[in-house]
């Protein structure tokens, strides 16, 4: 079959593969880390200082 | 014959705590009250005894150990540091770690506060405070003349180390003389002054009503005053004991070891966001100062800490001689400074894994051409910056090499000496491969500039750059600082424990073996007896103390202190977690 006379596939027909439960888990969380992260950052680096540090 | 995975190691971890008060306005809760809530809640889940250590603490019935640990108590704050049992093998070091993370983090959960505890198993905080984790391995100190110095060396240090001990019991009596003047003070004062709790927090720093929950036994400027005293009262035997360390001891481990360390950041550097808004590859890297230090008495933060060494002279020997006896022996505990805080278990188990090794290879005779590097501070300091990685920070056989080339040096020849070990059990081919697969992701990454899907979960530093370039990429600073500081918090909402918690990453450790180690000390190690006389004595009618290397029946002159063999008899397979016989164990 010579490349003019393929049957070429419609473009509505193309399927991206669908995306594992791996990457749909890690896009979820992505997500939720996105939200958190916004949520009052500067108390939270606060809450979580060591004064002195240690070894 | 080599010897692969024979040697004592253990990770010692120290964790944030991040408190939320219920009330916002209520005054900042001293760190060592949520320890000792902490530790309330976590006698409920295990049996524990009371350490004799100088921290304040307790050993676990697994062996383990649970400290206060503060570098300034008076300031109100301080960390729990977390001290796995001995163990033999890494993966069983890794369940054991495991199991600490858990028992603290759900001791944490604690409703005796008024507020939230979370723990953060990290190295840094926002304001660029330091403190971390640190790995131990058991490790030959020195063999022919060297260790003859070393030991003519301690016998020299003796007179000097007595001169410190008296210098340090008059301080300690001048501190007695100022707390019997302080109370008479406080018991005049207290009609002439209206402010009780300001007259009583300037004379011992703090209110007397809130008592011993506040760790504080000193007022802030009596603790700086002690702790220069402590500095000019030991700082001849410091410096003495420094020379002696440098000239005689671990000196081929240091030679060999120090260039596989400077690039190990590449497997295990837990990744950061530091105050410019750059991501580097280690968050305690970059706080390194020294290949060789006491770890903080001179601000130094060495890349191998030789602070055990000091405190044993000069905090320990000096009630214990057999404390002082121990430093003769050729075989030592080699803590190496330079450790992040891991949650992804495959980095952890590579940090550990690949780093015992390197130094079964370095033991056995193995390793022979060595990458050579001017400066390794200099280089740890250009490899945590570098994260194309493309940047030549040491020669190999006379050519520049990048931190990945030295990598794969050093894998190429742990492989080759695993290949001609005849005896080599196969974990060690298992964090071969790890290994291998973890160099291959880096490779990845610096020639196509994103992270491969199959280090996301697998090392530290690459799970939190893609959270951090997916969710945040152009967030402010905080926002950004605070996925990188929650990613470790050990809660189910710190980030990677989400991640933990959707189950798509390899685990080392099955749950099971977790769950052992929760309650049960490892096999063939010191904690195997400890952990047995925790679980059997700890509830009887004579008090009953432990430490790292004995345990203590009774007190007083009826004190049985029974020494805890180093080695015990083999009674379970190379592999997993393997509980204690307690049948048959040396007494």
């Amino acid at each position: 079959m010579s490349p003019e006379t393929a049957v070429r596939e419609p473009e509505s027909c193309k399927v991206e593969p669908a995306a594992g439960p791996r990457v749909i888990a890690l896009q979820d969380i992505v997500e939720q880390v996105r939200h958190d992260s916004q949520q009052v950052p500067n108390r939270y680096l606060d809450e979580s200082t060591v004064p002195h540090g240690g070894e | 014959m080599a010897s692969i995975f024979e040697r004592l190691i253990g990770l010692e971890t120290e964790y944030a705590i991040r408190f939320r008060a219920g009330d916002p306005s209520a005054p900042r809760l001293p760190r060592f009250r949520i320890y000792e809530a902490v530790l309330a809640a976590l006698q409920q889940r295990i049996v524990t005894v009371r350490a004799r250590h100088f921290k304040e603490g307790v050993f676990l019935a697994n062996g383990g150990a649970v400290w206060f640990e503060a570098e300034r108590p008076a300031s109100g704050g301080g960390l729990i540091e977390g001290a796995t049992p001995e163990c033999r093998t890494p993966r069983q070091l890794i369940a054991y770690q495991r199991a600490q993370d858990r028992l603290l983090a759900e001791a944490a959960l604690t409703d005796k506060l008024p507020g939230q505890v979370r723990l953060l198993k990290n190295d840094r905080d926002a304001h660029d405070n330091v403190y971390g984790a640190q790995d131990n391995y058991e490790a030959a100190l020195a063999s022919g003349p060297l260790l003859w110095l070393w030991r003519l060396g301690l016998v020299a240090l003796l007179p000097l180390a007595i001169v410190t001990w008296t210098g340090i019991a008059a301080c300690l009596l001048l501190v007695l003389c100022y707390f019997a003047f302080a109370g008479l003070v406080y018991l005049a004062g207290r009609y002439l002054v209206s402010d009780r709790n300001w007259l009583a927090t300037l004379l011992f720093g703090t209110d007397l009503a809130e008592g011993r929950g506040t760790c504080v036994h000193a007022p802030i400027w009596l603790e700086s005053m002690l702790q220069l005293a402590a500095r000019v009262i030991t700082g001849p035997l410091a410096v003495a004991l420094d020379l002696l360390l440098r000239g005689t001891v671990f000196r081929r481990i240091r030679r060999q070891l120090t260039p596989f360390l400077v690039t190990r950041p590449l497997l295990a550097g837990a990744g950061m966001i530091d105050r410019a808004g750059d991501f580097l590859l280690s968050d305690k890297g970059p706080a390194i100062n020294c290949v060789l230090g006491f770890g903080g008495f001179w601000g130094d933060r060495p890349l191998y800490n030789m602070g055990h060494f000091f405190k044993a002279i000069y905090a320990q020997a000096w009630f214990s001689p057999r404390e002082y006896s121990r430093l003769f022996a050729a075989r030592q505990r080699l803590q190496i400074g330079l450790g992040d805080s891991n949650m992804c278990e495959v980095a952890e188990y590579l940090r550990v894994g690949a780093t015992l090794l390197v130094l079964d290879a370095i033991e056995a005779g193995h390793l022979s051409s060595i990458p050579r590097m001017a400066s390794p501070i200099r280089a740890l300091h250009a490899v945590c910056r570098d994260t194309v990685f493309r940047e030549p920070m040491a020669s190999l056989d006379e050519r520049p090499a990048t931190a990945l080339q030295v990598q794969w040096h050093y894998y190429q020849a742990c492989h080759d000496f695993v290949s001609g070990s005849a005896d080599a059990p196969p974990e060690a081919a298992e964090i071969l491969e790890l290994w291998r697969a973890a160099l291959e992701g880096v490779e990845q990454f610096a020639t196509q500039g994103q992270i491969p899907a199959t280090l996301v979960g697998t090392l530290d530093w690459a799970t939190k750059k893609y959270l951090l370039d997916h969710a945040a990429p152009r967030a402010c600073w905080a926002e950004r600082k605070k996925i990188d500081l929650c990613y470790h918090e050990l809660s189910a909402e710190g980030y990677f424990e989400m991640l933990r918690q959707a189950g798509t990453f390899p685990a080392i450790v099955a749950p099971e073996e977790v769950e052992r180690a929760m309650r049960v000390p490892p096999a063939d190690s010191p904690a195997t007896m400890r952990g047995h006389y925790i679980r059997e004595f700890s509830t009887g009618e004579q008090p009953m103390t432990a430490s790292w290397s004995s345990v203590t029946l009774g007190s007083g002159w009826n004190a049985h202190v029974i020494p805890l063999a180093r080695r015990q008899r083999r009674v379970a397979p190379r592999h997993g977690v393997t509980g204690s016989s307690t049948s048959g164990h040396q007494t």
